[in-house]
């Protein structure tokens, strides 16, 4: 008799398949530019690859890797396809931070050393975080969690619309707006340090929740009577999105659409249970804010496209087209 | 002959946005029996078998299983021994059959293939084994559901309208194995809205009405036509014999 696979251990060939293409990527991504690098002629070609290229491309790979999963534990946990991570207000609450920040620019002390702005929206974060465990945190409920980092995204959008037109001079503005644009342009390995622990804390927490999230596969009700703590479920949510969402908003502003893109992209690689899907998207985002990184530098534009504008252009018809496929399924 | 354990549900009041669902229920119910709760729609059926399983917040009254209040369990010890099957459970992602009835082990942290095959096998779900669940029939996926209870070898099973979307075989079959799980010493708990499902099958049938226990005890008593009448508002009555009952229903000659 044929005895059927029971397995339900996760499959490792999207994550390595995921990890060869990144291995592939991330050295073409080092040379990528309106003027392609040659390490054998390009003049102080090390101190380029060394100082901006390296940092900025590893830079593109933890933001995109803490995106990624994050959108994945989001659609996991809302159970839904169309959930992304700002849903729960702390990309908008870091982006509101940093906000504050450059709205006081030079004034405040230590500006000068571009430290200031991530710590600024890593505090933004945290804040949301903190308000968002201090309303929903205690139910467990799904919707009131939900609806309470609306809450917050939607105050959070608004103080930083406020920011932007009271800001006390044009530079100022011109620095807000085009910071929450979201860019990798001038990283360097500092901003890496800042994210790089805080992201990789964030994917753990993530995981940890992989094995709830997988339970929610048959709803609340259900996912309780498994032995589902809700609480808890909820404390690695907030922790794990706010460390990956938070530290990628920190050293990047906002960079949209990624994690609610590349769940769906990997989601038929994978046997769909969420906590399957968590580390393929951590890698299928890291690849793709690397390759929309490279394609932002390639492009011969009079200044270079910002990252966040890119992956908008790319990811607003990825989700019409989502929409559409659903729209057809329920027909 | 080891002693059953009991299940016990004292002075159970729940409300739902503002409105008691729940008045005052109480219920001693042993395993190694097939228990059917039945009444009229809104009667709170679902809510008290969610009450039994600990899911949903009492407003007075206590649940007991082995004479330690639910509350008092830890989570993970509590779904290794109440295995709850919800009404129109909805499958989020489109998973394999396999992997859904493996999630029946969550509360065991473990992953045995033995007893997922075994239960797959009894429920005739091999064959499906790698099918996603968008792509099953009604009957089968509710054997899905079911299966993913039944692999946490729980030593109560509380389901709700387990047996709703399924053809007669399949009724047949998994009331055989739902039998048998009592016999072999498990605790069944069941919604059923059918009646004579309930009068052929269950050992006690407690009829929920408007929140309150109208009726207690086995089938030939709980659903006397007399009964059926007061809380249904539905004249009827039972044909053929013991195991094979149908219910008449209509206006009174």
């Amino acid at each position: 008799m044929l005895l059927h696979r029971l397995d339900a251990r996760p499959d490792f060939r999207p994550n390595l398949l995921l990890a060869l293409l990144i291995a592939l990527a991330l050295p073409v991504s080092l040379l990528a530019g309106r003027v392609w690098i040659d390490p054998a002629t390009t003049p102080n070609a090390a101190v380029i690859l060394a100082q901006l290229r390296l940092p900025r491309g590893l830079l593109a790979l933890v933001i995109g890797g803490g995106l990624g999963a994050a959108g994945a534990a989001m659609q996991g946990y809302l159970r839904n396809p169309l959930a992304d991570p700002g849903l729960f207000g702390i990309a908008p609450g870091a982006a509101l931070g940093a906000v504050i920040c450059l709205w006081f620019g030079a004034a405040l002390p230590f500006a000068s050393t571009g430290l200031l702005v991530p710590i600024f929206a890593l505090i933004g974060a945290g804040g949301a975080m903190a308000l968002l465990s201090l309303i929903a945190g205690r139910t467990g409920g799904i919707a009131l969690f939900t609806l309470a980092g609306m809450m917050i995204a939607s105050l959070a959008g608004a103080l930083t619309s406020l920011a932007i037109s009271l800001a006390p001079n044009a530079f100022a503005m011109s620095e807000i707006v085009s910071w929450l644009m979201g860019a990798l342009t001038d990283r360097s390995w500092s901003d890496l340090w800042i994210a790089l622990p805080l992201t990789a804390a964030g994917i753990a927490c993530l995981r940890l929740a992989g094995t709830g999230l997988d339970a929610l596969i048959l709803g609340e009700a259900a996912a309780r009577s498994m032995g589902m703590n809700p609480q808890r479920l909820q404390a690695l949510l907030i922790a794990g999105v706010g460390l990956t969402v938070g530290s990628g908003v920190a050293v990047a502003g906002i960079v949209g659409f990624v994690g609610l893109i590349v769940p769906h992209l990997v989601r038929p690689l994978t046997d769909q249970r969420p906590s399957s899907l968590i580390m393929p998207s951590a890698l299928a985002g890291a690849l793709l804010v690397l390759v929309a990184d490279s394609v932002c530098r390639i492009l011969p534009l009079v200044t270079e496209l910002r990252l966040g504008i890119a992956l908008s252009l790319i990811g607003a018809p990825f989700f019409l087209w989502l929409l559409l496929r659903m729209r057809r399924r329920m027909a | 002959m080891s002693v059953p354990a009991v299940l016990e549900a004292s002075g159970l009041c729940v409300a739902r946005g503002g409105r008691g669902v729940l008045n005052d229920v109480s219920l001693n119910i042993k395993t190694g029996t097939v228990t059917a709760i039945c009444g009229p729609n809104g009667a709170g059926k679902s809510t008290l078998l969610e009450a039994l399983a600990g899911l949903v917040p009492l407003q007075s009254g206590a649940v007991l299983l082995g004479g330690r209040a639910l509350a008092e369990i830890p989570a993970l010890q509590r779904a290794r021994q109440l295995g709850y099957l919800p009404q129109a459970a909805e499958i989020a992602w489109d998973v394999a059959v396999r992997n859904l009835v493996m999630l029946g082990r969550m509360p065991h942290r473990d992953a045995d293939h033995r007893i997922v095959q075994d239960v797959m096998k009894a429920l005739d779900l091999l064959p499906f084994a790698a099918r996603p669940v968008s792509q099953l029939s009604g009957g089968e996926r509710a054997r899905a559901l079911l299966a993913r209870v039944l692999a946490g070898t729980p030593e109560w099973i509380l389901a709700d309208e387990p047996l709703a979307a399924l053809d007669i075989a399949h009724q047949d079959n998994l009331v055989c194995h739902l039998r048998q799980a009592a016999k072999g010493g498990a605790g069944v708990v069941l919604v059923l809205h059918d009646l004579a499902l309930a009068m052929n099958h269950a050992d006690r049938i407690v009829v929920l009405d408007e929140g309150r226990i109208a009726a207690d005890g086995p089938g030939a008593a709980a659903l006397a036509p007399a009964i059926i009448r007061r809380v249904w508002g539905v004249e009827c009555e039972w044909l053929g014999s013991q195991g094979r009952f149908a219910l008449s229903t209509g206006p009174a000659r």
